[in-house]
């Protein structure tokens, strides 16, 4: 069942290696000037965390990640880029104004102030009754089984709505995506048609 | 098997309203797709039934003992159930609004339909959502139905440029409160109901850490973008001003009832041990919603912008009630969140008629126009009055009663800037009312000459005039019936768990 949990310090390894390629991979998304860098930085991103998934032992997480994000989120994000076809700005480092440096400062202040709450928290407590909790219910043994029943007997409310969110998320991509002026032309050309034996 | 015998011992008819909801939905769709309906009036018709039906299944229910079914998703108890019924009421009364605006502008009745009830269902699911994976969803599925509504009239550059403001900040306030909620589950060690995530804190003795301070810090950022609280309320003013307006109207009222639901539930159920600090939390923002709200609204000139500052400061009035915290104040808030519902839908419901007629939505064009229309000017008049909080009206008597809990539980500050702040928005509402009624200079605007009035008999009123009718009425007489309704509400509220503290 845990697989990399026996390889103690290889896992740290691994997860040191994942977080660098997540932090660089977002920096490189905000900081480069090239919108299609940035893109495919993105994608390196998503393909981090899900490794770092497969790290934590889930596997299905990690696979639908890769396949939601990587292979369909991204993929658009790429294809609407090159669609827009903008020439490239030259200026490397904009001009900062008084409202940048407050934003950065309240960033710094909040970033640190996270750091130091969860530095400080003590998780050691917390994670030894969450691993004994677990061992009850594994009547399932792999990820997927356990996933299956658990979306279909805790989860079930979440679940169904989230089918309702995803119609209506169709619905609206096609009503966004539709062409309002398809029955205006109609009338135009019946107008036209009308129109046409009175000129003869 | 037997696992489906007990799932349906568990789903009883909790979610009942919902489902009824749900079906007329997808009948809609489904008719919509098969038969070419030219009449579109009947989807009308049935999203109106379905949703009365919905309001008096949940009438019949108030009486039923506070059940958490769904193993732990959803509870249905009275708070949640008469606030269920708001959002439903709020529906009922903003479609007939819609109605006309969607046959002047040319556009799909039928989809809007269908967005505005999935609104509604979200909305109502949040009200009784019980763990935080329910409580996302049924967030995501309110604002996503929001987002696309006020993107609606898709050739308007100012909706869609509202859309974009509208997205891009609620999905920031949706990952802030996602990374609050993660807190909230590691810290009780890995819980996702309610009220196992209060015993989880208890058990961890995190109650009192930083980290489930924190995490309160990012569940009131995360609701106070959607309820529009002061700091997190820029958004507002020009996505109010570029949504067509029967979704704003919606939107005024809908989500904030959402919001306030589910920020009374979450704190009071996972939060009793720091009741100081969300309480201190949410006076300061209420403060800084009544006076900026207020103040900024009198330099407006654009009539949404104005009401959207407007309804800034009415979310700081009803923050008033869950500060209070008691029995007393959860009650005055619920009846003056009823009066607000008509008071805000009624202006809302004038302002769309003289749009519709006119094309025109600043206050400098409104001037004069009791020459073309009484009745308009009246009920746009007194609708106003009532939002300020004039003696006979309504929202008096609700601001009375907010006041007075709030007094009682020796809230004296904020009952002063709440009076002080009152008499602010009494002058920019008589404002717009002395420019109504104005006559002096004889000189009507271009917008108001081309006005045209629809003949006054009562059989050939079109929809909006009947939900203004219907709004006037109830912001003019509901106060008078306060006590009654209180008596209903307090009779209702005592099944309950957490307001009986």
């Amino acid at each position: 069942m845990n697989i990399i949990e026996l390889f103690g310090p290889l896992q740290e390894i691994i997860f040191f290696i994942l977080e660098i390629g997540v932090i660089l991979g977002s920096l490189g998304v905000v900081l480069l000037s090239n919108i299609v860098y940035s893109a495919f930085f993105l994608g390196l991103v998503f393909f981090c965390i899900s490794l770092l998934y497969f790290a934590l032992n889930a596997d299905f997480v990690a696979a639908a990640q890769i396949l939601i994000y990587v292979g369909a989120v991204n993929v658009l994000i790429v294809f609407a880029v090159m669609l827009i076809n903008k020439p490239e700005s030259l200026k490397i480092f904009p001009v900062w104004t008084v409202g940048d440096k407050i934003t950065l400062a309240i960033c710094l202040t909040s970033f640190f102030l996270l750091v130091n709450i969860i530095l400080n928290t003590s998780w050691s407590n917390i994670t030894v009754i969450t691993e004994s909790k677990g061992f009850l219910e594994s009547n399932f043994t792999q990820n997927v089984q356990r996933i299956g029943s658990l979306l279909l007997t805790q989860y079930l409310l979440p679940f169904e709505l989230l089918s309702i969110v995803l119609l209506v998320a169709l619905i609206g991509a096609i009503v966004i995506a539709r062409r309002e002026n398809l029955i205006e032309t109609n009338k135009k050309k019946v107008l036209q048609i009308k129109k046409s034996p009175t000129t003869f | 098997m037997e696992l489906e015998l007990d799932l349906s011992f568990f789903y009883k008819t909790t979610i009942l309203p919902e489902c009824v909801l749900i079906f007329c939905l997808i009948s809609i769709l489904i008719l919509d797709l098969i038969l070419k309906i030219k009449d579109k009036n009947v989807f009308f018709f049935i999203s109106l039934v379905s949703l009365l039906l919905s309001i008096f299944i949940l009438i019949f229910q108030l009486k039923e003992e506070p059940v958490i079914s769904f193993l732990g998703n959803f509870q249905a108890d009275n708070f949640n159930k008469i606030f269920r019924i708001f959002i439903a009421l709020c529906s009922i009364l903003c479609i007939p609004l819609s109605i006309d605006f969607i046959k002047c502008t040319k556009l799909a009745i039928t989809e809007f339909l269908i967005f505005l009830l999935t609104a509604t269902i979200g909305g109502m699911f949040l009200c009784g959502a019980n763990d935080l994976i329910t409580i996302f969803v049924s967030l995501e599925c309110l604002s996503l139905c929001s987002y696309l509504l006020s993107g609606y009239t898709k050739k308007d550059v100012r909706s869609n440029e509202a859309v974009m403001k509208y997205l891009l900040i609620g999905g920031t306030s949706s990952s802030i409160l996602a990374y609050g909620f993660s807190w909230l589950y590691g810290l009780s060690g890995g819980e996702f109901q309610l009220q196992k995530i209060a015993d989880g804190l208890v058990s961890t003795e995190m109650y009192n850490s930083f980290g489930s301070l924190l995490a309160l810090v990012f569940i009131i950022v995360g609701i106070g973008f959607k309820l529009s609280l002061v700091p997190f309320h820029q958004w507002t003013p020009d996505v109010y001003e570029g949504s067509p307006t029967p979704v704003v109207a919606f939107l005024s009222v809908a989500s904030k009832i959402a919001g306030l639901a589910l920020l009374v539930r979450l704190f009071n159920i996972v939060f009793p041990f720091l009741p100081n600090q969300w309480h201190s939390l949410l006076e300061i923002s209420a403060i800084c919603s009544m006076i900026l709200g207020n103040l900024v609204a009198i330099t407006q000139t654009s009539m949404k912008r104005m009401l959207a500052y407007s309804s800034i400061s009415q979310i700081g009035y009803l923050m008033i009630g869950l500060v209070t915290g008691n029995f007393d104040g959860y009650t005055s808030m619920i009846v003056y969140l009823l009066f607000y519902i008509f008071m805000n839908l009624g202006t809302f419901a004038c302002i769309i008629l003289f749009g519709l007629r006119t094309g025109t939505d600043n206050i400098r064009d409104y001037s004069g126009l009791i020459l073309k229309d009484p009745l308009l000017t009246f009920s746009l008049a007194l609708c106003l009055l009532s939002l300020g909080g004039i003696p006979p009206l309504s929202g008096f008597f609700g601001k009375l009663y907010l006041f007075w809990c709030a007094w009682k539980t020796g809230l004296y500050f904020l009952v002063f800037i709440g009076l002080f702040t009152s008499v602010i928005s009494i002058y920019y509402y008589l404002k717009i009312i002395k420019l109504l009624i104005t006559t002096e200079n004889k000189e009507v605007t271009s917008y108001v000459q081309s006005y045209t009035v629809s003949s006054f008999s009562l059989l050939s009123k079109n929809s909006i005039e009947v939900s203004i009718i219907i709004c006037v009425i109830a912001s003019i007489f509901l106060g008078i019936f306060m006590n009654p309704i209180i008596n209903i509400l307090q009779i209702n509220l005592h099944l309950n768990t957490f307001t009986n503290i």
